[in-house]
This record gives structure tokens, sequence and C-alpha cells, in this order.
């Protein structure tokens, strides 16, 4: 025994993660105490180099599974499992959710005929060892890279990618049209859709299972139940338990112990009787399916899906039994098979992170540490939720909703800090909206925090509950602008052209981060009608920020004057303001010094300021992050309905081209983009009619 | 929560939660257990000692006891029984007894593993000692083989099914377009 000491005695959690001291005559049943005992049985090694994967090497396309046995089956999925980590480990990506789908992707890819069969990814970021069957995996080094492979399921990037997906919950939708679509031309092929427990909160989901029971099609939709339905999968203290009722439902259908029972019970009557009663046997098992095996498989059943289930993902036996079976059998309907996975399966250290290796950066396969490169200042979104809960403090009026995004909008330090004003509603954007709705109406301080492309889909509510009926229901739209390597299915372009458009809503986008701080003040003290601000993705460019990161509610309708020039004027508009900063030194080296300016505000602008760099001006340029529309738009609208456009005044808007931006580097898409400081100091000399100037800048860019 | 025969348990779950050996569900354990053991009335006689759960261990209620609960009763029993704080002559129960608590605290801790273990108790399968890999595995797999008998049924019912259901009487738009499609070829 060991005498008690207090410094040895370490806080009681910080031993789960240590070997224990303890006296010789212990045998350990395990490898070692403390650590956590949720280790896979098979320990496999992973190692810097590309692991060993002799079968996988042979398999280029599904063609080449058809003839391998089910042993070498699951050694594929070993050696397709191995891959994704050494891939996603060079790359960065999403992890977890891929390597729950391995033996899925194998057992689907092995009994269905694709690209023929149409095989459906709601979840896009999981096809990672999709695309690895279907001829992509030497490209798998150039993931989420400009012009590489996408991180998510794209039709025009191969064959086999039926249905872009990225925003979820779409799937059941598509393949149900596709599979109208191949009974109306005759065809027979499969149509398979692979959607997650967090898109079934989406109520997308239910609109086409009710749609699909109805035409009575026949398709097929595999639920993929990891009980991981927000994201990241946990909160910063532990793992989170789901939200939403429809978990517990789902859950319930794992154990269907008392209709097994009650079947054997039948089964052995019969038996006992025999003969005729075998009909009678039969009805009751169909009246017990759906009294006894609980309200969650009736509700699929009502619905008019059939279903299969719960069925263990990870077993590819099973999986190819049932796929087999289903596919073989003439006029199904509608079915639903539940599949059981655990995400992160098979990697050791994703399997025990809280957040399952939902998404990571590099790291290194054999420890799990990932390579974060350290930054001098926080993300937008960890200044954005600091700020909050530094207003929360202060006003306990003020709530905060989002919609399974607890990590990506940094809620879940909101969360932490006050757990009764925090909402999560689940993959639920309009329901999201509305909810808030509800809760300005009886006083309270909402706070949505929803990514602005996401914010597409509750975009009806937002007009018709929020802003139609003028309730003060705040919008933090983050990633808002181009935002790299998940590309065009997050990117948030088009957000000042919707919010701006609608009469009652103040629209603002704070230039850093200590605007942000004060944006969320200002929004907290606008209590008499809607209002939303946007910021991108990225971290803080370095400025003096309040104590606390408590901002300052800053004057509604006022912008700020950067730099004082002339002959031409940027007036930026949100994380724009930067660009044209640098453009303004780039510019400064030709020897021209133009004014920039911040607005702050598209809505309502700041119709002084713009007058006074009308009138004191040759050229007026607007700079937005942001589609044809928006903030340029509305400049341009006022100018001419002030007459500002009637005399010499040139203005000219930077925006976002009129086409979807690829993945890639942010630096890479700004230049896609033409919204590069370079880009803008070069669109000043051309106006300008100094073409030579314009050109040197352009040429030492590409340089 | 101190436990009874504390030395004897230890020995008497070595032979629960296998593959094939059932105890039958006490009735004081859950609602579901008891709606179950109904249709379970076929199993032999219940074992005469009670044998403490999770839950007891780390002396929380089995309903209701949140995330938070959990981890500050592990808390408090991990420094109760770390051997660094016993005395010498209780270093060896102690220890066997800080171990239990962290196996409680583990599967309590995360839901979907409290989840498996409320079912699990809920069967009566196993109520200590669960999770260490080759136990957790054994009642998952049981669990799991449950599933495989269930879904077998399943895909029967959905070929019994499927033989009539595009009788003239089904009048869906997919069984009328199947009905077309079949006269056509």
């Amino acid at each position: 025994g060991v005498l008690p000491q207090e410094h040895h005695f370490a806080p009681a959690v910080e031993l789960h993660a240590r070997p224990l001291k303890v006296s010789s005559e212990q045998t350990p049943t395990r490898r070692s105490y403390g650590i956590s005992a949720s280790l896979s049985e098979r320990e496999a090694e992973y190692h810097s180099q590309r692991p060993p994967t002799p079968l996988l090497d042979t398999v280029n396309y599904p063609i080449h599974m058809k003839n391998l046995s089910l042993k070498e089956l699951q050694q594929l999925s070993d050696e397709l499992r191995s891959d994704v980590i050494f891939h996603v480990s060079k790359t960065g990506g999403h992890l977890g959710s891929s390597l729950g789908v391995v033996e899925l992707t194998v057992a689907l890819h092995y009994v269905f005929n694709t690209p023929q069969d149409k095989l459906l990814w709601d979840v896009g970021h999981q096809s990672y060892p999709h695309k690895i069957l279907t001829g992509r995996r030497d490209k798998m080094p150039t993931m989420r890279q400009t012009n590489g492979l996408s991180g998510f399921v794209k039709r025009s990037e191969s064959e086999y990618d039926s249905f872009g997906t990225g925003h979820s919950s779409t799937t059941i939708s598509a393949a149900l049209g596709m599979a109208v679509g191949r009974d109306l031309k005759g065809a027979k092929n499969n149509v398979v859709a692979v959607i997650g427990d967090g898109a079934m909160t989406a109520g997308q989901a239910y609109e086409a299972m009710n749609n699909a029971g109805y035409l009575d099609s026949d398709m097929i939709v595999i639920l993929n139940d990891n009980k991981q339905v927000s994201l990241p999968t946990a909160t910063l203290d532990g793992p989170a338990p789901p939200v939403g009722a429809l978990s517990g439902a789902l859950s319930k259908l794992q154990s269907s112990r008392p209709l097994r029972e009650l079947r054997e019970v039948a089964k052995g009557v019969t038996k006992q009787i025999g003969g005729s009663v075998h009909e009678i046997a039969a009805k009751v098992d169909e009246y017990a399916r759906g009294m006894i095996s609980g309200s969650g498989s009736s509700l699929f059943e009502e619905l008019g899906l059939y279903y299969i289930g719960p069925v263990d993902g990870h077993n590819i036996d099973d999986l190819i039994t049932i796929l087999r079976e289903v596919k073989g059998t003439k006029t199904t309907g509608p079915v639903l098979i539940h599949v059981i996975t655990e995400k992160g399966r098979g990697y050791p250290y994703a399997e025990r992170a809280s957040d399952k290796y939902h998404g990571v950066a590099k790291f290194d396969p054999a420890t799990g540490k990932q390579f974060k490169v350290p930054a001098k200042t926080l993300s937008y979104t960890n200044y954005f939720a600091e700020a909050l809960i530094a207003e929360a403090e202060q006003d306990s009026k003020i709530v905060a909703i989002h919609a399974a995004m607890g990590g990506g909008t940094g809620l879940n330090y909101f969360l932490r800090r006050f757990p009764n004003r925090c909402f999560d509603v689940g993959i639920a954007e309009q329901h999201a909206v509305t909810f808030a709705a509800g809760l300005a109406c009886e006083g309270l301080k909402p706070f949505c925090a929803i990514y602005s492309s996401f914010l597409q889909r509750g975009y009806d509510q937002v007009v018709h509950d929020v802003d139609l009926q003028k309730l003060p229901v705040r919008f933090a739209m983050d990633r808002a602008g181009l935002v790299g390597a998940d590309g065009p299915t997050h990117c948030g372009a088009f957000d000042v052209a919707f919010m701006a458009c609608l009469p009652n809503m103040v629209v603002m986008a704070p230039s850093d981060e200590a605007e942000l701080l004060n944006m969320v003040a200002t929004a907290a003290a606008i209590d008499d009608r809607p209002s939303c601000f946007r910021y991108p993705r990225g971290n803080g460019i370095g400025v003096p920020l309040p104590e606390n990161y408590k901002g300052t509610a800053i004057e509604v309708g006022k912008g700020r004057i950067m730099i004082e020039g002339e002959r031409v004027a940027l007036l930026g508009y949100g994380s724009a303001v930067q660009y044209c900063m640098a453009a303004s030194s780039i510019v400064a080296q030709h020897g021209l010094r133009v004014t920039v300016a911040d607005a702050r505000f598209c809505k309502p602008l700041d119709h002084a300021l713009i007058r006074s760099l009308a009138k004191s001006h040759e050229v007026i340029i607007t700079v937005e992050e942001g589609s044809i529309g928006g903030f340029g738009s509305h400049v341009a609208q006022f100018m001419a309905l002030d007459g500002l456009l009637d005399g010499k005044l040139k203005w000219r808007p930077v925006v976002l081209p009129d086409k979807y931006i690829d993945h890639g580097s942010p630096a890479d898409q700004l230049v896609e983009a033409g919204l590069t400081p370079s880009h803008i100091a070069a669109t000043v000399f051309n106006i300008l009619g100094q073409a030579r100037e314009a050109l040197a800048i352009m040429t030492v860019q590409n340089a | 929560a101190a436990s009874p025969a504390s030395a004897a348990f230890a020995v008497a779950v070595a032979g629960g939660g296998r593959a094939g050996f059932r105890p039958p569900p006490r009735a004081t354990t859950r609602a579901r257990a008891a709606a179950a053991s109904g249709a379970a009335s076929a199993y032999t006689a219940m074992p005469a000692q009670p044998q403490p759960t999770f839950y007891d261990l780390l002396g929380i209620s089995a309903e209701g006891s949140s995330f938070e609960d959990v981890r500050a009763a592990y808390r408090r029993m991990a420094r109760k029984y770390h051997p660094d704080v016993s005395p010498p002559d209780a270093a060896k129960e102690h220890t066997r007894r800080f171990i239990q608590v962290q196996e409680a605290y583990e599967t309590l801790s995360d839901p979907s593993r409290r989840t498996t273990y409320d079912r699990a108790l809920a069967r009566g399968v196993c109520r200590l000692a669960f999770s260490p890999a080759a136990r957790r595995h054994d009642a998952e797999q049981e669990e799991k083989s449950g599933w495989r008998t269930s879904w077998e049924g399943q895909i029967s019912e959905l070929k019994k099914r499927s033989t009539v259901k595009d009788a003239e009487e089904n009048l869906s738009w997919g069984a009328q377009m199947r009905r077309r499609r079949a006269e056509q070829s």
C-alpha cells in the first residue's frame, strides 16, 4: 500500500487518462488501467507511411469487387479503412463519418451495380470510402484542395456520384425523384439513399417519406443511425445526448425484445396446433408489429415505408444478406433499412474522442495528434461566442438558438455558460427561425446563429414569420462569403441580397473582430425590428479588443472613413474592407492615395457618407464578398434616386462573379473570384484610364 | 454504496453475460423488464443474491441521473477508493472497487454505452463488470444476434408481402407503373 500524500492525488477525472500505481499483487486483466476501455479489439497499427493494401490495390471500380468472397470483402473493408485514415491524415477533412460507413459502402457497391443503380449519400462528407472505390483513389491526396476532389458528393466529378449533397436531408426526396423517373422511363435499376439519424431531424426527410409512401415506388432508404445528431458530437464537457425526441424513438427500435418473444411464443403455439392456425398467427404477427415494436417502426410503417432492422452496420455478412434479399425481391415499394453504426469506428483515437474526429486537420495516424497551425487571433466564431456571452451576462433575456451546429457556431461555449438559454433544435433551420420568432413574441432576445448558406433553408420563415411581423430576432450569419475547402455548398454568397431586400431588416457587417463585438452589442440593443450581421470564416486580423469581449452598440446607419484620400473612394462592406485597405496600399505604391470607407450597414445605408463620397470623388467602387443584388446594388439604387449618378460620378461594383466558385484554398478562391486586393487595385487604375498601372499590378500578382 | 459480499460478486458475475446463459430479469430493475418478464415466464429461478448495478456502485439513481450527476458521483467514489489514499490493509479491496467505479463511470458517462447497459440491465443479462472488452463484446454480440432474428423475420415478411403487392386492388402510382412495365415486357 501507499501512504496517502495530498500532492499525489490528482483530480479524479485526470486519473481517467493516466495509468494507476497499483501494488504488484494485482494482475491486470487488461493492458493498462486508467486508459479508457473503449479500445477496439483489433488495435491495428497505423503507420505514417502508406499502409499496405494488397486487396484494395486490385479494386479501382466496384466491378472489380464482384468476385470477392466474404472474407476478402472483410479484408477489403479493413484496408479501405486504413486507406481513409491515411489519406485524411495527409489532407485533413472529415474522418469520423467515413469510418462509420466503410462496411456499408463495401456492401452497397458489392450488391448493387453502380452507376446504373443509383446510390445517394445524404451525408456528402462520408463519401470518402465511396470515392476510393469508384475510381478516385489516386486523387485522394487532392481532397478539398484547389482543382482537386470535392469533400462532398458532386455530380460533375464522377458518374458514380448520383446527387450532390452538402446541406443534409435531401436524399430521400432526390431518390424518390429518381425512382419515379425510372418508373416513367420503364427502367429497372435500383435506387438507394443513405441518410443519417441527424438528417432525420429535418422536416424534408418526412416530407419525402410521406410522398414515397404514397407513390409506392420501389426504392431503398438506409437509415445510418450512429446517434450523432448534432455537430460536433459533444459539448465542451463531454458527450452530448442527442437532441430531440426522435433519437429516443430510434433507440427503442433497437430493443425489439418484447416483439421477438411474442413471436417465439406464437411460433411455439402454432407448432403445437399446426395447420390453418398459421394464417391466424401471421395476422397476429402483422398486428403485433404495429403495436408492440414500439412507436418508432410504426412511424415509418405509417408513412408507408417497410421497416427492416436494426442491423449491425459493421457486419458485412449481415449487410450483404439483407441488401441482396431486398434487391432480389420484386415490388417492394419503399423499404427502410435501419443500420446501426459507430462514428469513427476502427480508429481508436476517433472512437475515444468526444467529437469522434468529425472534421480534422492533418494529423499523425500513429498518435492521432492533429497538426493545428497556431494563430495569433481567435476565429470570428470564437469572438462571436465570447461577445454573446458578454452581452448575456448583463441581459438575462438573451437566448441563443442554433441548428445542430454547436461547435461550428461557437454556441457550445454559450451552452456551457448558460445551459438553459441555449437551444439546439437539430437540423431544422426553418423551425429554428420560427421558434426564435416565438421567443421574441414573449419579450426575449433571441440570437439565431445559422450559417449564411444554411439560412437559405429557413428563408420563408425569415420573411414571413420574422420580418413581416417585425419581430426582433437577431441573425448571426457565420461563414459569409467564400469558405475555402468546403466549396460552393457551404459558401455564403447570397445573404446580403436576400436579407437586405426585406423591408424591416437591419443589415450590417463587421470589418474586423472589434467591429463584430460592437455589432453583437448593437443587435442586442435593436429591440423593435429584426437585425442581422454576417462574418466570414477565418481568424481576426488583430485589433485591440474591449475588455471581456464586451462591445459597445454603434449608431445604426453610420459608416466610417478608414483612410482619407482623393479621386477614388473604395466603399467596402464587411470583411471586404480589409481587401480595400490592402488595395489602397498597392495603389499608393503607384502614387495615388485613395479613400477607403467602411459602410458597416447595408440597411439602413449611411446616406450622408455616400453623398459626401459622391461629391468629393470621381469614382466610387463598392466592394463586397457577396453576389449581385447585395450591398453594391443598394448603394447604386440610392445614388440613382438621389441624383448622384447624374453628373460625372462613376460607380463600379466589385462582387462575387456570376458562377459557383469551386472548393480550394481561400487564397485561390479569391483569385478565381477576382476579389483579391490586386484585382481591386487594378480596377481602380482601369477606371482612371491608367491601363499600364493596372497591368503592372496584375502581372506582379500572377508572377 | 457498500455492496454485500464484495469478494463474491467478482466471481459471480464472471458467469453472467455470456451468450447462451440468461438469468431472468429481476422484478425491481426497470419497468421495461417488468413488461417483458410476462412473456419470459419460461425461464428458471432467479439468482438469490442481489448484485449491485453500476448505478448502485456510484450511488445514483438509474433514472433521471444526468451526466453531471454521474461525474460528481464518480469523483466522490474515486476519491474514496483511490489506492493512493486508502489505508494499507484495504488497498487491495479498494483497488478492485476503484476499477469497478471507473468502469461504471466510463459506461454511464457515454450516452450510447449507457443505453446499451440499461437495455442489458433490463434483460437481466448482466449487472456489473460490464465493460471489460471481452464481456462487453459478448453482451453486444448477444444483442446483435437478437437483431438478426428480428430482421430475418422482417425479410421473410417482405417477401410474403411482395407476392401480393401489385394485385389489382393496389391503386398506388407505383403499383400502376409496375403493372404497366410488367405488361410491356
